[in-house]
């Protein structure tokens, strides 16, 4: 009764949060995506926040030397994101290979090999953070201005996607979405950074470090001694859980109490974890006029997401087998559930609604072990990351959700014969096949090198867990990798050549490939007319189309993967261990 | 815009951005952060003013007399975090929960008295500062016979060191063990 009281609690403060991100992003790029509406009057104070920030802007576009009012079409607007995190791609891994000759290095750390430092650097500017070290292993010139950096620009890029798919709705008849480096300085400026700020503050009130001073000595009360590693730990892990990036400072991730020092800390964090995706899925219904349809399309994720936590916190509120299965009349109280790669301070039912938070949002920070959950605990995650068109990442999220619209509408349209619609633009069979491939993507990105690694040598000699197990861990792995979620299940050995080559290739073809397509949607969409509603407009603003909407993404986001799962969490659940 | 003037906005914006977000942002955040004094620096807590350890980081107490906290395949090494990733249906988690409640058994003699699951699973950093409250009670039996200490002043020690549930919601209550050790330590003198 208690947990479903805290759980109604958490989720109003998390749709409070929604509306007023989901608001103030519409606001940041009202004229960039010619919105349809105004902030509400209640909040039309916000509008004072406009001449600091122009002023901060100004600076900056003229030192770029960028014309505000010279704006890109689809081709100008993804070539221009291409040749930015390509520039940040190669500084990325400039970094990391040669962080021991760089300064902030009090420690001597040793620079990343080749395969490493390419994987790592194609996990940042992916907006992935998928790790293949312990966050240990890195500098703090890797830290700062690496990962840190990363953070903030590849949630940047991800944000400033939003506005121009929107654009490619909202034009009639004109190619121009926006100007790429005005969308990513506007959400950077206005967005990213004062609300990582203020949630890094929070952070250091609960005990996360913001601190340069390398390791910490102690000796402790039984005379041993005891090296603490501190950092500037706060500062990245705002904007790590904002921005939907995920990656740890510390190995242990969001588990480590510095990362996640409080029951409060940890509140937060998961509350901005879901609201940044979420937000700019109502901000989408605000531009486009029609708040009902934004609070439509979260309300149908939000039906999934409760779903896959049901059934991952009721798997993780059991007994650990392990546990269970200990003789020799001991008796053990099990009564907190699942406590193994558990912190005592979150326990079960924050564990898992954090878990189902990270992967839904391809956020991919943990602060539990996925490896130590019991099988039925697994499935809810890998699931929400499966279908990959929940919340998702910054931006990105929106342009995935809108591949899956695009082939409901066009189900819609088959099922009720007529030529299908999505907001007054007619749907062709150009986006309809763009769509599927982008949605297809994903399985071949997935499966193939599952399968390669599964009958390879060099691919099985890392898998940690025996059994099924072991299988799942390869699985999480390549999904984690190709739907640029990040999330791990932590014990795959995959700091190899192979695995390095494999998931850094998945991950910037899961990325690119994805926006290729989506902005060439966007691109042929502003080229059409507008059509007025008719009688025989499919409605997107009420519950059939919720219900519709919730079919087709069970239907195909979830069981392209059902054989492969089958063969993971699924298979060991029903076989009760071993 | 052409290749060339891509690239050079990129530079460009990639050189103001590393003093924006990897200079500024930090560096200011780390000044503010002073209002919070110790907790931005890793909240060490000093006995005798020297630092003996921090309030947020585990340590694995051997002594008999202490109370002890979790499993560790690190041993608190705090230089390192993470746990082993043991799955459920691994043997070797098998094989350590059972000899990690062997050895509770040995030491403790809980006769019929449920061992708490936290005191025989590893957490997920490897270094968590807490024990459940029931993990504390079930050690008072025995460190009344170490150290001599009285049943009702161990337990309101360990009443005095639980932390509730935040909104008495969220989370599991819990003891940190170094302060409730510290605590101990100052009884026993």
């Amino acid at each position: 009764m208690l947990n479903i009281i805290a759980l109604l609690v958490f989720f109003l403060l998390l749709f409070t949060l929604i509306y007023l991100f989901g608001e103030y992003i519409a606001w940041i790029y009202k004229d960039e995506t010619k919105s349809k509406s105004n902030l509400p009057n209640k909040l039309k104070f916000i509008k004072k926040l406009d001449r600091p920030f122009k002023f901060v802007e100004d600076r900056i576009f003229s030192f770029l030397n960028i014309d505000q009012n010279k704006e890109m079409n689809w081709k100008q607007y993804l070539f221009s994101l291409l040749i930015f995190n390509g520039v940040l791609f190669i500084f990325l891994f400039l970094v990391f290979k040669f962080q021991n000759i760089l300064p902030l290095n009090p420690l001597n750390l040793e620079g990343m090999s080749w395969d490493q430092a390419f994987h790592t650097a194609s996990t940042f500017i992916s907006n992935t953070n998928q790790q293949h070290y312990g966050g240990e292993i890195l500098s703090y010139f890797s830290q700062l201005f690496a990962v840190g950096l990363a953070m903030f620009l590849s949630a940047g890029t991800g944000l400033a996607l939003a506005p121009a798919f929107t654009r490619g709705i909202q034009n009639e008849e004109e190619s121009k979405l926006g100007n790429f480096y005005v969308n990513l300085i506007k959400g950077l400026i206005r967005f990213l950074l004062p609300v990582s700020f203020v949630v890094a503050l929070l952070l250091i009130s609960q005990g996360s470090p913001q601190w340069f001073g390398g390791e910490i000595i102690v000796n402790t009360i039984e005379g041993v001694k005891q090296a603490i590693r501190v950092g500037p730990v706060a500062g990245i892990e705002a904007i790590k859980t904002l921005g939907t990036n995920g990656g740890g400072f510390f190995a242990a991730n969001a588990a480590h109490p510095f990362e996640n020092p409080t029951i409060l800390s940890n509140i937060v964090l998961n509350l901005i974890m879901l609201a940044s995706p979420m937000a700019i899925i109502y901000a989408f219904g605000i531009w486009i006029g029609k708040r009902r349809h934004g609070v439509i399309l979260i309300g149908a994720l939000f039906v999934i997401f409760l779903g896959l936590f049901w059934v991952t916190a009721a798997g993780e509120m059991q007994p650990n087998r392990a546990v269970t299965m200990v003789k020799g009349d001991v008796h053990i109280d099990q009564s907190l559930g699942n406590m193994e790669g558990k912190e005592t301070r979150f326990g079960s039912l924050l564990s898992s609604l954090w878990a189902i938070s990270t992967t839904s949002t391809t956020n991919g920070a943990v602060n539990s072990m996925h490896n130590s959950y019991n099988p039925q605990g697994s499935v809810g995650p890998f699931l929400a990351m499966a279908m990959n068109c929940l919340y998702n990442g910054v931006g990105v999220g929106l342009l995935n959700l809108m591949t899956y619209i695009f082939i409901c509408v066009f189900i819609a349209g088959l099922m009720i014969g007529r030529a299908p619609q999505y907001l007054g633009k007619q749907i062709e069979w150009r986006e309809v096949k763009i769509a599927a491939l982008i949605i297809l993507l994903l399985p071949v990105l997935v499966l193939f090198p599952t399968s390669i690694a599964v009958i390879t040598k060099v691919g099985k000699e890392a898998i940690h867990n025996p059994g099924f197990t072991g299988f799942s861990e390869v699985l999480y792995e390549m999904f984690s990798a190709a739907a640029n979620n990040g999330s791990g299940f932590e014990g795959l050995m995959d700091n190899s050549v192979f695995y390095n080559l494999l998931n850094g290739g998945a991950i910037l073809m899961g990325r690119y490939l994805p926006i290729f397509g989506q902005l060439l949607i966007a691109g042929y969409l502003s080229q059409k007319k507008i059509r007025p509603e008719t009688e025989g407009t499919l409605k997107v603003e009420n519950l059939s189309f919720l219900v519709l909407f919730v079919g087709v993404m069970i239907i195909i986001g979830g069981l392209i993967f059902m054989p492969a799962l089958a063969v993971g969490p699924i298979a060991e659940m029903l076989s009760g261990g071993m | 815009m052409s290749v060339k003037k891509n690239v050079v906005t990129a530079v460009k914006l990639i050189v103001l951005s590393l003093l924006i977000f990897s200079i500024i942002y930090p560096l200011l955040l780390g000044g503010v952060g002073q209002l919070f004094a110790d907790k931005a620096s890793g909240s060490i807590i000093y006995q005798n003013g020297k630092a003996v350890g921090s309030r947020l980081i585990g340590q694995n107490f051997v002594s008999d007399s202490y109370f002890i906290s979790r499993p560790s395949s690190i041993n608190y090494d705090a230089s390192t975090s993470g746990s082993d990733n043991l799955a459920a249906s691994n043997p070797k988690l098998q094989q350590r929960i059972a000899a990690d409640s062997m050895k509770i058994k040995v030491k403790y003699q809980p006769g019929n008295r449920d061992v708490p699951v936290d005191l025989i699973t590893e957490s997920g950093s490897a270094l968590d500062p807490h024990i459940s409250p029931e993990a504390a009670y079930f050690q008072v039996s025995y460190l009344v016979e170490q150290t001599g200490i009285s049943e009702s002043t161990l337990n309101s020690l360990i009443e005095e060191h639980t932390e509730s549930k935040l909104l008495g919601l969220f989370g599991e209550s819990r003891v940190n063990v170094l302060e409730l050790n510290l605590a101990l330590e100052e009884v026993l003198d």
